[in-house]
């Protein structure tokens, strides 16, 4: 109960977006990372190099969806909620019609740690946007990775 | 001893990670209660945790009713007294129904009482009242109706609508940070391969990697 009292009254940055019809998402709060145990933390810390209880937050946007004009809203909207973040590109790669993005929002300038990362990746028919927010290591991102995408 | 007192934001962070960690004193989260008690405003950032903190505090200045138990019992299994008088109505109720089906069947299943009866009554009537029989009718044939009487359903054309789900299980959110990220890193990993997507700040974080390694 606590837990959903804080999760919705926590500010959340894609309120806007999550709120168009059709679109899904899914929040996660800061109270709730804080209370995984150790054995959590020892489970995935394989997979995210760092410890979860520093993630303040998460939001995830998805639209899988025909509705042109809705995906059109997303990414203009998105795109100009990004732009208002203070966000670095790390990288951006762009083909037919398919964008991949990550954002980040180094805590300081030697890069070793983000408080924000930002996944955008979208095509002609799906829409999926996730922001972390907290003090994330670099190495999260950098800790190795296969072509497989294997995440949806 | 003196009060604990939340001055900084620092402070703030440091008590709010004692609290979660669960190694807090007392007086630690007595100062966290007084720091959200008296700053109504607080940022965006702590505003969950003002939250925690503001309802454990109101939930514990509830204080217990003296007749609590005995609420309770009369709530779950009710007082001995009512279950005595709800057992005594039952049994009125099936004494009753026992003596009303007693007398049904004495007055019903007398032999031969209905044969008497019917011989009587025609004795003492006037005038016997013949039937007319009606000519038979046609059976009605149902009207054609323009609409069935049950029409086909046909769904109620639906809007989409938005819907958000609040994850509360940290195992869950552990999950979907791991695969969030490795989504990230195989994005990266893509990226690598076509070096004109790369941004300088990935090679900064790249340099800034092998000088820790090194």
């Amino acid at each position: 109960m606590l837990t959903s009292l804080t999760a919705c009254s926590q500010v959340r940055v894609f309120k806007e977006l999550a709120d168009m019809p059709g679109v899904e998402s899914v929040y996660i709060g800061r109270s709730v990372m804080m209370l995984a145990g150790e054995n959590i933390v020892s489970n995935v810390s394989n997979q995210v190099d760092f410890d979860i209880r520093n993630v303040s937050s998460i939001e995830v946007i998805t639209y899988d969806g025909t509705q042109s004009s809705t995906l059109s809203t997303l990414q203009s909207r998105s795109q100009q909620i990004l732009n208002g973040q203070n966000l670095e590109v790390v990288v951006d790669q762009r083909s037919d019609g398919e964008r991949n993005t990550i954002y980040v929002q180094p805590s300081d300038s030697t890069y070793m740690s983000f408080s924000k990362i930002v996944v955008l990746n979208y095509d002609d028919s799906d829409f999926n946007l996730v922001l972390i927010e907290g003090k994330i290591s670099n190495t999260a991102l950098t800790g190795g990775g296969d072509d497989s995408d294997n995440n949806h | 001893m003196n009060k604990l007192t939340i001055t900084s934001t620092a402070q703030l962070r440091q008590a709010l990670e004692q609290f979660y960690a669960a190694t807090a004193t007392p007086e630690v989260i007595e100062a966290l209660t007084d720091y959200f008690s008296t700053h109504p405003q607080v940022d965006a950032e702590f505003e969950a945790d003002r939250a925690i903190i503001l309802a454990m505090a109101e939930a514990a200045s509830i204080e217990e009713p003296d007749d609590m138990e005995q609420r309770i019992l009369a709530a779950t299994c009710g007082s001995p007294r009512r279950t005595m008088w709800r057992r005594i109505r039952l049994w009125h109720v099936a004494a009753s129904a026992v003596a009303v089906f007693a007398i049904a069947s004495l007055w019903l299943f007398q032999p031969n009482s209905d044969a008497v009866a019917d011989t009587s009554l025609i004795a003492k009537a006037d005038t016997v009242a013949t039937i007319q029989p009606q000519p038979a009718q046609e059976p009605q044939q149902p009207e054609q109706q323009s609409e069935p009487a049950v029409q086909k359903y046909q769904p109620r054309p639906t809007t989409p609508t938005s819907r958000t789900r609040v994850v509360t299980d940290p195992e869950e959110a552990a999950q979907i940070l791991a695969s969030t990220l490795q989504r990230a890193r195989n994005t990266i990993a893509r990226a690598t391969q076509s070096p004109e997507a790369i941004d300088p700040a990935l090679n900064s974080i790249n340099n800034s990697l092998n000088s820790i390694q090194q």
